[in-house]
């Protein structure tokens, strides 16, 4: 419980700057926008859950408009990651089901576990405490992956993902899901000893039965910022992280592989930010392709002059070269934080993430029709205050978005859908540029 | 506007107020302190120490509640840390060793951590011989407030109950520059 100590005079002249920002703030953040570009929003679905901590959660929808949702809870030292699918389009969530088997312990963290659904697949990576951990590694785990072949009804036991058979952390995963049913995952792992671990990855070409041998896409990852992966339609594979450069510099940077993920390229710096850093940023990159090929990256970073910024760049050289770099917050009285994208097969991009104040703690979310040439005005979706926002999006550019709500004494998860307006613009500048 | 908004909006003000957040879009973390003062010797920077630090309750490993109120008339070591967190780990027995250096009656080091990991957390700390205090800042509610961004970070905190300084980033708790800031800050007449 946080309690405020303050003396009257300073109390009348701080909550002169808090109405300011209550009042002020929301109108610059969220003019209308015009009706023909404005996306069709779905009811929000909520579920509350009474339990000491909840992380997550991950959110897919499917080309039928299906909602699906994974999430960790932990009641009464018992720790359960569980997966929702909606019965209708557009949810609600239906009863979740246990991914984990019993005996199968999952670690807590401050990440949600990765989900992907594929028709009647659905697959969940996730952190499970490591059965040989020991009084001096205490905080050791195992990378799992879990398959559920019945559209997420049950889950069969996990598949160990690491083969290096070391008691230290296997985290901060991603999971992607090719379009030749290759199934991809990226995770930081210290197996090698070194003062900073490396960026890992592997594979699944039997739909999660089985995983291939590890091997490392580089060094000198930041330990605690997790991997995305993004697969295109033309067989690329591209995996991004956040990599310590010399001086403490933190870049967000992305390896590609044009081999179906057996070998990876060196890492490209996306926005040359020049972060110095030396402490754990905890904040991911966010990776999407259209079908055309472009790659997006959505990230935080602070930049040279430590001001905290949402950016998105492309590249259409397969990861090779980028973009400028285009801010995508604007508010004058937040902070930014934790941004997801998703990107559909036209090139319609969906960045969500948290504007934070002392005030408030938001969810927005700016969409782009044109391939992120331009952006809507952030709109705020939450009620109460919201954190770890997600999304997911199909064919048919449905976009479902989810995040945590925090309700004393109650966690609530808030999944809500979205149809983008039409791809003409899209199409237009694909048609006048090409792909 | 009912009691508990208007709470939680005037306890995020002062911290807002403490960490120097009154002008968006400046530098997150303030100028940093100038070279040959006890605070620029370790890399932390000065916060303005007019406004009170936010108060705070919280559930601790032994699973008492530790009231901020049991810290007046202290300096308090406040370091924001998580298992997942290889530098947090790290700096920890330099933070034991420098609460070793001072009476607890008038240096606490206090650390906060949103995981809930209490078993492995206690091993940890056992393995280590460290015997500091943890709070668990379930929601991060308290460090939202203190604007923490990223760890480890710790706050300086003064006798008078006011935030002197914050290091973003491990830190050599057990050096002499440090010590000597500690030092410095138990001298400062409020």
């Amino acid at each position: 419980m946080i309690k405020p100590t303050i003396n009257t005079q300073a109390l009348y002249v701080m909550c002169t700057v808090a109405v300011a920002f209550a009042v002020g703030w929301p109108a610059e953040l969220w003019p209308a926008e015009a009706p023909e570009s404005s996306p069709a929003f779905g009811s929000k679905h909520v579920t509350v859950h009474h339990v000491k901590g909840l992380v997550g959660p991950s959110v897919q929808i499917d080309d039928e408009g299906m909602i699906s949702a994974t999430w960790v809870e932990e009641d009464k030292d018992t720790r359960t990651i569980l997966f929702s699918r909606s019965k209708t389009q557009g949810g609600p969530l239906g009863a979740p089901v246990s991914v984990n088997q019993p005996g199968e312990s999952p670690y807590y963290r401050q990440e949600a576990p990765a989900l992907i659904v594929r028709g009647q697949d659905a697959f969940v990576t996730w952190s499970a405490t490591h059965p040989k951990m020991t009084p001096d590694k205490p905080f050791s785990g195992e990378l799992r992956l879990s398959r559920s072949t019945d559209g997420g009804r049950s889950f069969g036991p996990s598949t160990l993902v690491n083969d290096d058979g070391q008691v230290i952390q296997h985290t901060f995963d991603a999971l992607n899901l090719a379009p030749d049913g290759v199934l991809h995952l990226a995770w930081i792992d210290g197996r090698e000893g070194k003062k900073e671990p490396g960026t890992f990855v592997a594979r699944s070409i039997d739909q999660g039965r089985t995983i291939t041998k590890n091997f490392k896409v580089d060094d000198n990852t930041c330990v605690c910022c997790r991997t995305s992966i993004a697969t295109s339609a033309d067989g690329l594979v591209y995996v991004a992280w956040r990599k310590i450069f010399d001086g403490n510099i933190r870049e967000t940077v992305v390896a590609r592989s044009a081999d179906g993920g057996m070998t990876f390229s060196a890492p490209v710096v996306v926005g040359n930010d020049r972060w110095v850093y030396q402490a754990c940023p905890h904040r991911p990159a966010s990776l999407g392709v259209d079908r055309m090929g472009r790659l997006y990256v959505a990230w935080y970073t602070e930049g040279a002059d430590e001001t905290p910024a949402i950016y998105l760049a492309s590249s259409d050289d397969q990861g090779k070269t980028f973009s400028e770099k285009k801010q995508l917050n604007r508010s004058k009285g937040t902070f930014p934080d934790h941004p997801q994208m998703a990107v559909d097969p036209h090139g319609r991009v969906i960045v969500i993430w948290e504007e934070q104040s002392p005030v408030r703690r938001e969810i927005v979310m700016s969409h782009s029709l044109d391939r992120g040439n331009s952006f809507s005005q952030p709109r705020k979706l939450n009620e109460k205050h919201g954190q770890t926002p997600t999304i997911g999006v199909n064919q048919q550019g449905t976009v479902v978005m989810g995040w945590k709500e925090h309700a004393m004494p109650a966690h609530r998860l808030v999944v809500q859908t979205m149809q983008l307006p039409g791809v003409s613009v899209a199409e237009a500048e694909i048609r006048t540029n090409g792909p | 506007m009912d009691r508990s908004r208007l709470r939680r909006m005037t306890c995020a003000v002062v911290v807002a107020a403490c960490v120097g957040l009154s002008v968006f879009g400046a530098p997150l973390y303030g100028a940093p302190s100038a070279a040959g003062d006890p605070f620029g010797a370790l890399g932390v920077t000065r916060m303005s120490g007019d406004v009170p630090a936010v108060a705070f309750d919280l559930k601790a490993l032994d699973g008492a509640p530790l009231d901020s109120q049991h810290l007046a008339g202290k300096v308090v070591v406040l370091n924001f840390w998580a298992t997942w967190c290889g530098p947090c780990k790290e700096e920890m027995p330099s933070l034991a060793r420098l609460q070793s250096q001072f009476d607890r009656g008038q240096v606490r080091v206090v650390t906060v951590t949103a995981d809930m990991q209490p078993n492995g957390i206690k091993q940890f700390l056992d393995h280590l011989g460290i015997t500091l205090p943890v709070l668990f800042d379930e929601d991060q509610e308290l460090s939202r407030l203190f604007t923490v961004r990223g760890l480890p970070t710790t706050v300086l905190i003064g006798q008078d109950g006011h935030a002197l300084g914050r290091a973003i980033g491990p830190r050599a708790w057990d050096s002499q520059e440090s010590i000597a800031l500690v030092r410095h800050v138990l001298d400062r007449q409020p």
